[in-house]
This record gives C-alpha cells, sequence and structure tokens, in this order.
C-alpha cells in the first residue's frame, strides 16, 4: 500500500526581506500529513520564530505567484511565499 | 526580442523601455525614471537595497501593462526595475508609456508607478546614517 506516502505534502516556503531576516532563511521545504490553510500554515511557520510573527499581521502570502487570503488551501507541490509589505520603485 | 517587463541586477538603461514601446502609431511617449535620493524622511542615505520575488514580480508587471493597455486607449508600456545594491543617484525604476496621443500615455505612466510601488512584491532596506529599514514596515 502506497498511502501514507501518497497523503504527504510537501511544500516549498519562500522567505523574502524582512520575512527573510526574522526566519532566518529564505527558502524551505517542509512536509504536512494533509492539506492546509494559509492561515494554519503561517501560524505553524511562526511557531519559535517570535520575531517573525511579531510582523505576522503585515504579511500577505502568495500562492504559486499569485495572493492567496488565509482561507485557501495549500495542496502539495504549492511554492507558498511570505510577502511584507512591498516597496519598490 | 527582449521583454518589455524586467527585473535587473544590471544598471537599467529607459531606452530599452523606450524602445519597447514606440511604434509610428503612437504619437505620445512619456517615461518615469525612479532615482535614489541623498535624504529621506530627514536621514541622510547611505545606500539602497532591494530585493525582489523575481518570478511573482515579473508576472506583476506583465499585468500592470496588460491593465494599462486595456484600460488606456492604444497604450503600450514597458516597465525594467533593478534590484540589489543601489548608490544615490542610481536608477531604481524606469517606465516607458506610448499612446497616440499624450493623455493616456501620461495616464498610464501614472497608473504603472503607482500600481508597481502598490502590488509588486519589490522591497528596499534603506541604509541611513541613522541604521537600516525595510520601506514599509517600519524598524
Amino acid at each position: 500500500m502506497f498511502c501514507r506516502a501518497d497523503k504527504l505534502v510537501t511544500i516549498k516556503i519562500l522567505y523574502f526581506a524582512a520575512a527573510r531576516e526574522r526566519a532566518g532563511l529564505d527558502v524551505e521545504t517542509i512536509e504536512l500529513d494533509a492539506p492546509l490553510h494559509v492561515d494554519a500554515l503561517v501560524t505553524r511557520l511562526c511557531e519559535a520564530r517570535p520575531r517573525l510573527a511579531a510582523i505576522r499581521g503585515a504579511l500577505r502570502v502568495a500562492r504559486n505567484l499569485e495572493f492567496v487570503t488565509g482561507e485557501t488551501e495549500v495542496a502539495d507541490g504549492d511554492e507558498i511565499a511570505l510577502i511584507p509589505p512591498v516597496s519598490g520603485g | 526580442m527582449t521583454p518589455a517587463f524586467w527585473i535587473s541586477e544590471e544598471p537599467l538603461l529607459l531606452a530599452r523601455a523606450i524602445d519597447a514601446v514606440s511604434d509610428e502609431a503612437r504619437g505620445g511617449l512619456v517615461t518615469f525614471t525612479g532615482v535614489v535620493r541623498r535624504q529621506s524622511r530627514g536621514k541622510e542615505v547611505v545606500r539602497l537595497e532591494y530585493e525582489a520575488y523575481v518570478a511573482m514580480a515579473e508576472r506583476s508587471l506583465r499585468a500592470i501593462g496588460a491593465a494599462a493597455e486595456a484600460a488606456f486607449p492604444d497604450a503600450k508600456i514597458a516597465i525594467g526595475h533593478r534590484i540589489g545594491v543601489l548608490a544615490i543617484g542610481e536608477i531604481a525604476v524606469v517606465i516607458a508609456a506610448a499612446a497616440a496621443h499624450r493623455a493616456p500615455a501620461f495616464e498610464a505612466c501614472r497608473f504603472a508607478i503607482e500600481e508597481l510601488k502598490r502590488s509588486v512584491p519589490i522591497w528596499k532596506k534603506e541604509i541611513t546614517t541613522d541604521g537600516e529599514e525595510w520601506i514599509g514596515l517600519g524598524p
């Protein structure tokens, strides 16, 4: 049976700018037992990272290059990015 | 053909943006160049450090171009944004907007820079003589 392996959800997380500095890394791959909503994922990413958690309210999330809401479900193979307030130009 | 929307670690050339939008049907050409200032909010700037989510930023720039071209008659847009370490006086962003006439060209250019600042995943850290700060987030 391959059920257990099939259920694993592998997600790539990208951290940018202030989120990158506060998380202390720019990219990581995480595995989940089941799909998760964006809000719950961000909560998990902020665990044990108080400096990242401190700017949580300012973060937006992109899933596969598009902004998404907290209720969006992340799926296997997704690229999720934590986007602090943008300041280009 | 060089892309009309690009993120680059190399110095930007406004001519590239102009070339991307110019043609015989468009008699109005407006450009915007964003340059690193010496002073920011009363502080002395040492340098700026720009960072982008390049794949998403280039896609966002293309989306801004498509929105401008849909909103303003006959408009055509090109946008380049620099990333990396920039000194005072260096160019951070170039935009060219062309249209058949001047009014939509001006409006499309203004639309493009405002949308860029609002939505494109690019960040600048300002390093001043007082310290450093990610703009938009606070210290």
